[in-house]
């Protein structure tokens, strides 16, 4: 399965996924979490990728992490194979390519926020008065100006995702990836996060790969695309669930309303019923 | 200087601090004080010899030190020692180890018969007649508070019973106590009418001890000429390598107890921050400064239980002086070093399976809430 993407004439994409596939386990016994997927990510770019609970997106995000060895299949990071370096060479790459932005936030809960920015910048070798003063810039950039000495845990979803951000950014990645970065977010605090990460693809020219189930993420992306069972489906060939919501594949649906010269898609009989109810209530 | 993981996750929970910290540093106490204990006792059981103001001294052939010994010497060869070119004087002392029994209070002592106004009487004392009376004796404070007796008083030495006539302080060991009764006394009960046990010489003026001791072994056959130092180094060897195993066995369970607790406290706060862990690994941290980040924990906390251990092992040691106990803890730089080299070791070593269980930890896992 390709997923929808185009060639940009002169353009180098900073994230290139050529066949990759992941299997878990041996025999009958193996779970293809990850099948044959390509993808490329261009210089400030944002990829949404959805999908349902186990369709494989962590799997993929880790994969262009360098956190996954794939187990066939290349991931480029500008120009450099990922997949081919050894376990010794990848912090380096992760310190210098990759910005990661997780769903728990996953800060360092006995570091203030400025020493959650500046230890990753202390991994990278940056002398420590330069790391401090960017950590303190980056969070004020991202308004904790006055929050540089809190502990993660006097601190908001929205604060601890923010120096998240400002962690991922430290090091000047080409690449951030985020793990539904609003999933522990309320609408608000989300689509400030959200618009957040559309501004940095915006104005620092970074790409921005985030997975997540939120809807309200989509009119942020520059491309949107849907992982089922491990492989990229044409958005196209989506359909919501008018009942629960959910995303489903037209030509897989488990039942189909045609009304009124429209067609619904359900991911269940039990929500078309629930649906047909409805209209006769 | 960069962010100090290590100090911060030690500090992050205080009561998590304090008990780990507590926990190795009660452990490093024990070597300390058992180390204090041993190095105190090793000091009180040569308290005679050392307090004693002689240079050389004579025994029976073969006989170096006084601990479950018995020296007998003819007092004439004491005569002839007396002639050799360097002896300013010699004075004789008769010895036996018995029991003070009061009551139905027993304690092993020293039966020490002195010459009164020569070397090997009593030092520091407290109610002591110029001259001790025939038929008293004289024994430690701590011995006559034990048995509940005061000066007039009698209390049984050996087959004798003696008046308790004056209190010493200061001569109670691990081992035993000293009584002294006058030579004569001694002789008289024990019948040893021209025998001494050992003959204690003082040198003239600006004459080197040791060499006149071999000038003493040189002219006196069947005897042993020690020089006070070798005597007391004899004394201690001796006493040292009756306990040295069980020491070495309470070091031992010490140290491990400590291994234990250093263990279980470096692994479980790896195991509370492992997801952390997980974390530091995916945003690129190097196994060196996970490494460092455990490690440096582990010393961080191992620090500062020597540092508490080293302090409370001193006040306990200055408690017991002040309240007059007859257990004494003497603190040598070279127990302190010796702990401090066993709380590093500990340190390296309860490290190794937290280290051994984060170089397992798979980054990816951290995707996973």
């Amino acid at each position: 399965m390709i997923a929808q993407q185009t060639d940009r004439a002169g353009s180098v994409p900073v994230l290139r996924v050529e066949a990759v596939t992941k299997t878990f386990g041996e025999g009958d016994l193996a779970v293809h979490a990850v099948r044959s997927v390509d993808l490329k990510v261009w210089p400030g770019e944002v990829v949404l990728i959805m999908g349902p609970s186990g369709s494989g997106k962590t799997t993929l995000l880790s994969i262009m992490g360098a956190l996954l060895k794939p187990t066939s299949g290349d991931v480029w990071i500008g120009e450099m194979n990922v997949s081919g370096i050894g376990e010794k060479e990848l912090p380096e790459v992760r310190l210098g390519s990759l910005g990661f932005v997780f769903q728990d936030f996953n800060l360092l809960s006995s570091l203030s926020a400025r020493e959650n920015v500046q230890l990753v910048m202390d991994f990278a070798g940056v002398p420590a008065a330069e790391a401090r003063e960017r950590a303190e810039g980056l969070l004020g950039e991202l308004g904790l100006a006055d929050r540089l000495d809190f502990k993660p845990r006097d601190l908001s979803g929205g604060e601890k995702q923010r120096i998240a951000i400002a962690r991922a950014l430290a090091n000047e990645p080409l690449i951030l990836l985020c793990d539904e970065p609003t999933a522990n977010l309320d609408s608000k605090i989300g689509h400030e996060i959200i618009t957040r990460l559309r501004s940095i693809a915006d104005e620092q020219g970074r790409s921005v790969v985030i997975v997540s189930h939120d809807d309200r993420i989509k009119p942020h992306a520059d491309r949107i695309l849907w992982l089922e069972d491990g492989a990229f489906t044409e958005i196209e060939a989506m359909a919501v669930d008018p009942v629960c919501g959910m995303s489903i594949e037209r030509d897989k649906a488990p039942a189909v309303l045609e009304q009124d010269g429209e067609t619904y898609y359900f991911c269940s009989q039990g929500c078309k019923r629930e649906f047909i109810e409805g209209q006769e209530d | 200087m960069g962010v100090p993981v290590s100090r911060r996750n030690l500090y992050e929970s205080r009561t998590r601090f304090i008990i780990s910290t507590g926990g190795i540093a009660l452990a490093m106490l024990l070597i300390l004080v058992l180390d204090g204990v041993f190095a105190g006792a090793m000091r009180q059981v040569t308290t005679y010899i050392d307090e004693t103001d002689f240079d050389i001294v004579i025994a029976q052939e073969g006989v170096l030190n006084l601990h479950m010994t018995t020296s007998f010497i003819p007092k004439a060869v004491l005569d002839e020692v007396a002639g050799v070119p360097g002896v300013k004087e010699v004075s004789s002392i008769l010895y036996s180890t018995v029991f003070l029994v009061s009551g139905d209070e027993s304690s092993v002592a020293y039966l020490i018969g002195y010459e009164p106004g020569r070397l090997g009487g009593p030092w520091e004392t407290k109610d002591v007649p110029a001259e001790l009376g025939h038929g008293e004796i004289v024994i430690d404070e701590a011995i006559a508070e034990k048995h509940g007796l005061e000066v007039g008083d009698t209390i049984m030495a050996g087959s004798f019973e003696y008046t308790i006539g004056g209190l010493t302080q200061g001569t109670v060991n691990i081992v035993n106590s000293i009584a002294f009764i006058r030579y004569d006394d001694f002789q008289e009960a024990y019948v040893l009418p021209t025998t001494a046990s050992y003959g204690f010489v003082t040198v003239e003026n600006g004459r080197d001890p040791s060499d006149v001791a071999d000038a003493i072994a040189g002219q006196i056959e069947d005897v042993s000429v020690q020089t006070r130092e070798g005597f007391s180094e004899s004394e201690r060897s001796i006493i040292a390598d009756m306990s040295i195993d069980i020491m070495r066995l309470m070091n031992a369970i010490a140290f491990m107890i400590g291994l234990v607790v250093m263990g279980l406290t470096v692994y479980t706060s790896t195991l509370i921050k492992l997801r952390e862990y997980g974390v530091l690994k995916a945003i690129g941290a190097e196994r060196r400064h996970l490494l460092s980040i455990v490690v440096g924990q582990a010393y961080l906390s191992a620090g500062w239980a020597l540092v508490v251990s080293v302090a409370i092992a001193f006040l306990l040691a200055l408690v017991l002086r002040v309240t007059g106990s007859t257990t004494e803890v003497v603190i040598l730089p070279v127990s302190v070093a010796r702990v401090a080299l066993a709380t590093a070791v500990v340190a390296t070593l309860a490290s190794i399976i937290p280290i051994v269980r984060i170089a397992r930890l798979r980054p990816a896992e951290v995707f996973r809430g």
